[in-house]
């Protein structure tokens, strides 16, 4: 099979996390985790915040809504467990957003929520029925963007998408969430990614995935075989890519398949006629087509240099610190880091929840490099994916020299991390740059 | 216990000091070559090389730059014994000194130390000692301590050996038995340091290619009516242009960034050494082209850039089916 990239970006650690990750993924055992107490902030998702509908002191079961979305680019909040709501506070969450939270306790009794029973006929829905159980059942996508999923498949629809994309390529080092769901549960994903092409109106539908993952590519092709019969209006198909950084990145996956270059303003419905999901998030509708369940857990991948890995269904909401509790050999870690290796935030408060964007708890060894002069040595512009030049933007920025950056198209930044991942004299290239870019959005100067 | 950092929180395991000391490890084949043919006088030209720019280099940066020392690393060792690999085995060590303080200062020091510097150092202080002390730079085969030939080893070669080919067979010019610079002879040893280099990922193979590329075909204008294989494998290692392509090629700091400004760099050295090799002699063919083209490499580092993502917008031709 022909296996597809983009030319530039790096293997991490030169493979070797690669193997880690596989090791993620044998040691795998798919959990379910019970926390004590849940925090559920109003904003888990791209757009506005939603609204508390229940007060402190009110009983809840799990999967009651109780927060509701507020306008069309929002999306409304589940209890994740059943029990009693004990604060509504406000929470600042890892990402810089501030916002209204949730604190339920867990009565542990496992009340679900009436509405959650199985559906007749899952096949037989109309599109117009899928695209309004998204909206009501808080489905954002979970690969990181919140995007709320509902707004998007209206979005594909209104530009007319032909193709669309299952995005299996966890590229960063220790993630194996979404590649443990295709390959135990292939066949879901399929469904939710055939329920979501109903909604679209796309017509063909293509898993994306790194070759060094040869059982997930077999349980998809199985999954298709079965499935196949069924779907006479759309078809499917299996890209294989190969494993490089910063694959999973949408702009980079449109140039693998398509050898269309997006800038970050544009969107891949209108340059490519194609709308992308996450392997999450098609499970997730699947789940909800099937059972009425809306989005209260997802899976999550713990995972770092120090331990090796698990992948737990997490009830949405619980707290990183009990999540590490019962994990073993996660406490020698230095660093805990919300997210993946190369693009998460560290914690230095564990008291934090997982969101529904949340796709990984990192747990590091603290190993900072020396910072030493910039050797000219290009490793950094070798591993850009975008063609940026760090070594002499990050000079420019130390500089403040705002017109010759202005040249450089520094909005290109995908913030990625590669370049400060190879540089060997420890700069902090994509922080600087991040920032620098973030400074010129917002007041139009360095 | 929990720090907060910023992503990414991996890093690749290979610093800059790492580099500079995995290139002293690359240049080891050359030091024991030297070693083997100069005997005693290669390890103290060596020694104090290195030791030398070392210090000079800390010197300078600590009381004119004033710079802290965790900012300092091992490029000095790197370039200090590129140096003295590159001169005769007959150069006096005042005269090294000299060279390397030259070196040190107006090669590096001046632009603002490691990474800033435009020339390489060890090829600047090769040219100047070149035109400052012509007289020592003649090579001398000197009596090594594990010299395999006897008959010359008192009387010394001839003082000019490129014309001297007569004597070295394939084999002799293979090992670099002949007399010349200290380190640069053996084909074979450098080709195993470059070896070593790719294996460590140090080595980059785009501007060392199109430079060897072009000086072999440069031979055949160049020595018109006297070719031959062991002419051409004599000339090509006593004119210095393998070393050239492993070592001044593989310095990051004075070469282009983009692979495509490195294949121009190349192409550049590589005409300008055959010609000056030709009409001038091989020192001057070996060290002047690479300090040529480091000149005028913030131009190609201006012009050939890396083209950015999304910025040509010629989608519409395309897209319309995977």
């Amino acid at each position: 099979m022909k296996k597809l990239s983009f030319i530039k970006g790096m293997l991490p650690a030169d493979g070797l996390d690669f193997a880690h990750k596989r090791l993620v993924m044998k040691e795998a055992v798919l959990e379910v985790f019970t926390p004590k107490e849940v925090i559920l902030p109003m904003v888990q998702h791209h757009g506005r915040a939603a609204i508390p509908v229940v007060a402190v002191g009110d009983s809840v079961t799990c999967g009651q809504m109780i927060a509701r979305e507020d306008g069309n680019l929002s999306a409304p909040v589940h209890a994740s467990c059943s029990g009693i709501v004990t604060k509504i506070d406000l929470i600042r969450l890892p990402n810089r957003i501030q916002c209204k939270a949730i604190w339920i306790k867990n009565d542990l009794r496992r009340r679900v929520s009436p509405n959650i029973t199985p559906r007749q006929n899952p096949d037989m829905m109309k599109p117009d029925a899928i695209r309004s159980l998204l909206f009501a059942s808080g489905i954002v996508g979970m690969g990181g963007e919140g995007y709320p999923t509902y707004a998007k498949c209206l979005r594909a629809q209104a530009f007319g998408v032909r193709t669309l994309v299952v995005n299996v390529t966890q590229s960063e080092p220790f993630l194996a969430c979404d590649l443990h769901i295709v390959r135990t549960t292939a066949d879901k994903v399929l469904f939710g990614a055939a329920a979501l092409a109903g909604a679209t109106g796309a017509k063909r539908i293509v898993f994306c995935i790194e070759d060094a993952w040869n059982e997930e590519i077999i349980s998809i092709q199985n999954a298709i075989a079965k499935i196949r019969d069924q779907y006479i209006d759309r078809s499917f198909g299996i890209k294989v890519f190969r494993s490089r950084f910063p694959q999973g990145c949408q702009q980079l996956l449109m140039k693998a398949l398509f050898d269309v270059e997006i800038s970050p303003d544009q969107l891949p419905e209108v340059a490519c006629k194609t709308v992308i999901f996450n392997t999450s998030t098609c499970y997730a509708v699947s789940e909800m087509i099937e059972r009425n369940q809306p989005l209260t857990s997802r899976v999550v991948t713990i995972s770092g240099d120090t331990m090796t890995g698990h992948n737990v269904v997490v009830p949405i909401g619980t707290t990183v610190d009990e999540l590490l509790e019962r994990v073993p050999g996660a406490h020698s870690a230095q660093r805990v880091v919300w997210g993946g290796a190369m693009t998460g935030v560290a914690l230095h408060d564990l008291k934090v929840p997982i969101i529904k964007t949340t796709t990984a708890i990192s747990v590091i060894r603290g190993y900072e490099p020396a910072l030493t002069p910039c050797i000219h040595c290009g490793a950094c512009t070798h591993a850009c994916p975008v063609g940026l030049e760090p070594n002499y933007i990050n000079r420019f920025i130390e500089m403040g020299a705002s017109e010759a950056l202005a040249s450089e198209s520094i909005q290109a930044c995908i913030a990625c991390g590669a370049c400060s991942y190879v540089c060997p004299a420890g700069i902090a290239l994509s922080t600087n740059i991040a920032k620098a870019a973030y400074r010129i959005r917002k007041r139009g100067s360095i | 216990m929990i720090q907060k950092q910023l992503a990414p929180h991996i890093h690749a395991s290979q610093n800059a000091s790492e580099r500079y000391l995995n290139m002293c490890v690359a240049l080891m084949p050359c030091i024991v070559s030297a070693i083997f043919y100069y005997g005693i006088r290669a390890i103290i030209l060596l020694a104090v090389g290195a030791l030398s720019f070392f210090t000079s280099d800390y010197l300078f940066a600590k009381y004119l730059r004033k710079e802290t020392m965790e900012q300092y690393d091992q490029s000095s060792f790197v370039s200090g014994i590129l140096l003295v690999l590159m001169v005769p085995a007959s150069t006096s060590i005042w005269a090294l000194l000299v060279g390397i303080l030259f070196a040190s200062f107006f090669g590096k020091q001046c632009f603002g130390g490691v990474g800033c510097n435009v020339f390489n150092p060890a090829l600047l202080g090769r040219a100047f000692l070149e035109l400052f002390f012509p007289n020592q730079m003649t090579p001398v085969e000197y009596p090594g301590i594990f010299s395999l030939r006897t008959d010359t080893l008192l009387t010394g070669a001839t003082s000019n050996v490129v014309t001297d080919q007569s004597a070295s067979t394939i084999m002799e010019t293979l090992s670099g038995r002949y007399s010349g610079m200290m380190g640069v002879a053996s084909i074979v040893l450098i080709g195993l340091s470059i070896v070593y280099l790719l294996v460590r990922k140090l080595y980059k193979p785009e501007a060392p290619l199109a430079y060897l590329f072009v000086v072999v075909l440069g031979y055949f204008p160049a020595c018109w009516g006297q070719f031959s294989f062991e002419h051409f494998l004599f000339w090509l290692t006593s004119g210095g242009f393998v070393f050239i392509a492993a070592f001044a090629l593989s310095d990051c700091t004075t070469m282009p960034i983009c692979k495509s400004g490195r294949i121009v760099f190349g192409v550049g050295a590589g005409i300008l050494a055959v010609f000056l090799n030709r009409f001038t002699y091989p020192v001057l063919g070996m060290v002047f082209p690479v300090l040529m083209m480091n000149m005028i490499t913030p131009i190609f580092d201006f012009y050939i850039r890396p083209r950015v993502f999304g910025k040509q917008q010629w989608y519409e031709k395309k897209g319309e089916s995977v």
